[in-house]
């Protein structure tokens, strides 16, 4: 089938804004919006710049906007999205080039939630393993197949009033750990959350669960953790 | 294995946190006051035959000089208590609300803090002059 597909471009060493282009080409139903660009970028125009790594939804690079919603290039087939498809940045980050948009101010909100294990306690007695029951680790197994794509972020109406708002990927990671029955960081998670730009701003709009390409109930996770902060309750 | 549920001093319970709380309980209440209104409004519409207009004037404009159940001075003073009530978690409700859309579009520490001064001494000088009002009605 023949698709067109208006893209993005924006080039900061030569336009002052960004425009539209729309390049048509040949496509299978069945192909994915990453192979749309990689045969553009091949056969059409050299000059296009996206980010892709793994190509299956694992690594998280290629997020974009497809038709007006966050998706992964490389999980959304050409059949779900028709024959005209525009595609464009992230919204609520700089655009560096394209589709490629500066993803520093997220991860600098990823890095404030303190994401790795905080447990000061002796190792058990056998020196090895901190055990956890699976009731336990089921606790927050939703908030680890966060792939960090952003998709959440850059699609919260917060998030796009100022980047300084931790968004939703930065709060599911918290969530990750402060849930965790092995972490004893929970305080002072709590304690960053607290603050103006935590959650707080989350206005329950439900656009990153909607946003999500894994599936993560993002909007809950957000919920669990102003719970926790009222409540204290980490079960 | 033991329940983690942490001190209230390690739970981050900031002020931010108290007036998110506070804003979810005040819609609740907002509820269950208008519900109890429009029940209120329903038994003395009852009591004195009126038609459906004046159920909607007693249930959002209840003028309490004039009770349709006579010169009853307990109801009066709780129909009183009940409107400020709802005056106060209104103005509570629309304070954070007015908040949240402030802190959307300014993002500076100090622009927020000063948006809290003058917001919540507004509210609180609106809500003082509401129950004085509402109370000498």
């Amino acid at each position: 089938m023949e698709i067109t597909v208006k893209i993005f471009r924006y080039n900061p060493e030569k336009d002052q804004r960004g425009h539209y282009v729309s390049y048509t080409v040949e496509a299978d139903p069945n192909d994915r919006v990453l192979d749309v660009l990689e045969l553009i970028k091949g056969h059409k125009d050299g000059s296009l710049s996206f980010r892709r790594s793994c190509a299956h939804g694992v690594c998280g690079s290629d997020a974009m906007r497809i038709n007006g919603r966050n998706m992964l290039a490389c999980k959304t087939l050409i059949r779900d999205v028709g024959a005209n498809i525009t595609v464009e940045p992230l919204m609520g980050l700089k655009v560096a080039k394209d589709l490629i948009v500066d993803m520093d101010p997220f991860f600098d909100n990823y890095k404030k939630m303190l994401p790795y294990m905080i447990n000061e306690s002796p190792l058990p007695a056998d020196g090895r393993e901190r055990l956890q029951s699976p009731e336990q680790r089921a606790r927050f197994d939703e908030s680890t197949k966060c792939i960090m794509c952003a998709a959440c972020t850059t699609s919260c109406p917060s998030f796009w009033a100022s980047d300084e708002y931790y968004g939703p990927a930065a709060l599911v990671a918290a969530h990750r750990f402060v849930f965790d029955s092995r972490d004893e960081g929970a305080s002072q998670r709590l304690e960053i959350l607290s603050e103006t730009n935590g959650t707080v701003r989350c206005h329950t709009a439900y656009n990153c669960t909607n946003a999500c390409p894994r599936d993560i109930q993002v909007t809950k996770a957000i919920g669990e953790l102003k719970m926790a902060m009222v409540t204290g309750k980490l079960e | 294995m033991a329940a983690r549920t942490l001190p209230i001093k390690k739970r981050g319970f900031s002020f931010e946190v108290f007036m998110w709380a506070f804003t979810r309980f005040t819609v609740i209440a907002m509820y269950g006051l208008i519900l109890a209104g429009i029940i209120g409004a329903l038994i003395a519409s009852a009591r004195t035959g009126a038609n459906f207009a004046d159920i909607l004037y007693w249930s959002f404009f209840p003028n309490l000089a004039e009770s349709p159940l006579g010169k009853n001075f307990g109801m009066i003073i709780l129909a009183k208590l009940m409107v400020i009530a709802f005056v106060l978690v209104v103005c509570g409700h629309g304070v954070h609300g007015v908040l949240e859309i402030w802190d959307d579009y300014v993002t500076s520490e100090s622009g927020r803090r000063w948006a809290r001064y003058i917001v919540i001494s507004y509210a609180v000088a609106a809500s003082l002059a509401a129950m004085y009002i509402i109370w000498i009605a």
